[in-house]
């Protein structure tokens, strides 16, 4: 490795702690924009535009929501950074843990872990979690 | 290699093809900075903290990539394959280099073009298009795997016919430092210099979702390779870009952005149940599975149009083939 390589890799790193340090100053609020129902649905209706939801469920907290259709598919829509990401699913095919009204999902992607949402109340995280199972209302 | 060329009368050695692009570093830099001013200023384009580390973070290991091992490769190939040359003197002209370069673009867009449309290639692109955002900092945020899943035999022509591998690579750098600036949402449209070359405007078309800009634009500084080859997608002004990936990633992590699609394919592959799922997971589309199940670009536009009502994506010539998903 030559010296210039060297300068070259010092350069570059300190350019990347001046250039996220600026970020950080001069868009101080860029990734605290509010999570919104509205974006939620917005963002829904780019990526899956033939996703009728039938039921939402959002939690403005924790920048989460959860969407079922008619047909038993869920999607999931979630904050990353300023942006939001969704995935959809089918239902049966995430793992829910409930306890009282929090919902942590166990999503079998490797790109989109961590998915938690909190519900008004334990009888509705009950009923999210049924639907979320993919089994009959109860 | 080593040995002498003849450049417009004098001998030079092949170590004075420079290493542009980290003379470029700097002036990354300072643009990235200039740009992030005029957006506070003007509140057109953005930037994000998390999202600006990525980039640059992949930006870096690009380089360590280069580094460790991956540019070691690459010349070694373009050595190898120069033994064989056609013309046995290149001249190293002005005009060689020009001719290399032009020939370098067009090699650079069938390269560009195939990585959206074979999962191999993909596996190392994506990340390139993995950000929501569209600023002079995505512009480096690169891939660490592409010199090791050989992106670059796309380039090995061009040694085959007889251009020096240090050509090669110097105009393979000049193409990567012209694409730095078309990475921003403040330049509009460019009037007749759009024609020619590739623009902020055509590039935006390239980093959108919308599934009427899928699979479109792959051109490196020559927009003329898409209208040849019938990608080309004029940017719409009722329809703005929106940017990432069709199935954003829900992580930062520089290593995850890295390998995400790798760590994808080695899952597929671990299920692959026959030998055409096997080469489907590795050279079909992206998206492709046995069952259909995921969504090709192809499969999304079709979405689009049935949702839409609409008979036509693209506002150009139609795609055929199924294609990738960004």
């Amino acid at each position: 490795m030559t010296g210039n390589v060297l300068i070259d890799l010092v350069i570059s790193f300190v350019g990347i702690a001046i250039l996220v340090g600026l970020a950080r100053l001069i868009f101080p609020n860029a990734g605290a924009a509010a999570f919104s129902a509205d974006a939620a649905r917005d963002r829904l209706a780019f990526d899956e535009p033939d996703f009728q939801a039938d039921d939402w469920l959002v939690d403005a907290d924790r920048s989460a929501a959860i969407a079922v259709s008619e047909a038993g598919d869920i999607a999931l829509i979630k904050k990353a950074g300023d942006g939001l990401v969704t995935r959809r699913m089918r239902a049966g095919d995430l793992q829910c843990d409930r306890e009282g009204a929090d919902l942590r999902l166990a999503v079998p992607d490797h790109t989109f872990r961590g998915f938690a949402v909190h519900a008004a109340s334990d009888s509705e995280a009950q009923r999210w979690a049924v639907r979320i199972a993919g089994r009959d209302a109860i | 290699m080593g040995r002498a060329h003849r450049w417009q009368g004098c001998y030079i050695t092949p170590m004075q093809f420079p290493d542009i692009v980290a003379y470029a570093v700097p002036a990354f830099i300072g643009l990235i900075i200039l740009e992030m001013i005029v957006c506070r200023l003007t509140g057109r384009g953005r930037y994000e903290t998390t999202d600006t580390f990525a980039s640059l973070a992949m930006g870096f290991g690009n380089r360590l990539a280069a580094l460790i091992g991956g540019g070691a490769l690459v010349y070694a190939a373009f050595a190898w394959v120069y033994q064989f040359r056609l013309i046995e003197a290149m001249p190293i002209a002005w005009w060689t280099v020009l001719i290399c370069f032009i020939a370098d673009d067009l090699a650079y867009y069938w390269f560009h073009r195939i990585a959206h449309e074979r999962r191999w290639f993909w596996a190392s692109h994506v990340v390139h298009h993995s950000s929501q955002h569209y600023n002079l900092s995505t512009a480096l945020r690169q891939t660490w795997t592409g010199k090791f899943s050989f992106s670059f035999i796309f380039g090995l022509p061009l040694a085959f016919v007889g251009f020096p591998p240090e050509m090669i690579l110097f105009v393979g750098g000049i193409n990567l430092v012209y694409q730095f600036w078309i990475h921003t949402e403040l330049i509009d449209r460019m009037g007749p210099f759009e024609l020619l070359f590739n623009t902020p405007s055509h590039h935006r078309v390239h980093h959108a979702t919308n599934a009427r800009y899928l699979d479109a634009n792959y051109a490196g500084t020559l927009i003329i390779w898409d209208k040849m080859f019938g990608t080309f997608v004029a940017e719409k002004a009722s329809e703005k870009p929106r940017y990432g990936i069709v199935k954003n990633l829900g992580t930062f992590n520089p290593l995850m952005i890295a390998f995400h699609e790798w760590i994808g394919i080695a899952r597929d592959l671990a299920g692959a149940r026959s030998i055409r799922e096997v080469g489907g997971y590795l050279f079909g589309p992206p998206g492709w599975s046995p069952d259909g199940s995921r969504m090709t670009s192809a499969m999304i536009k079709e979405r689009w149009r049935r949702v839409n009502g609409e008979a036509e994506v693209t506002s150009e010539r139609p795609t055929t083939a199924a294609q990738p998903a960004e």
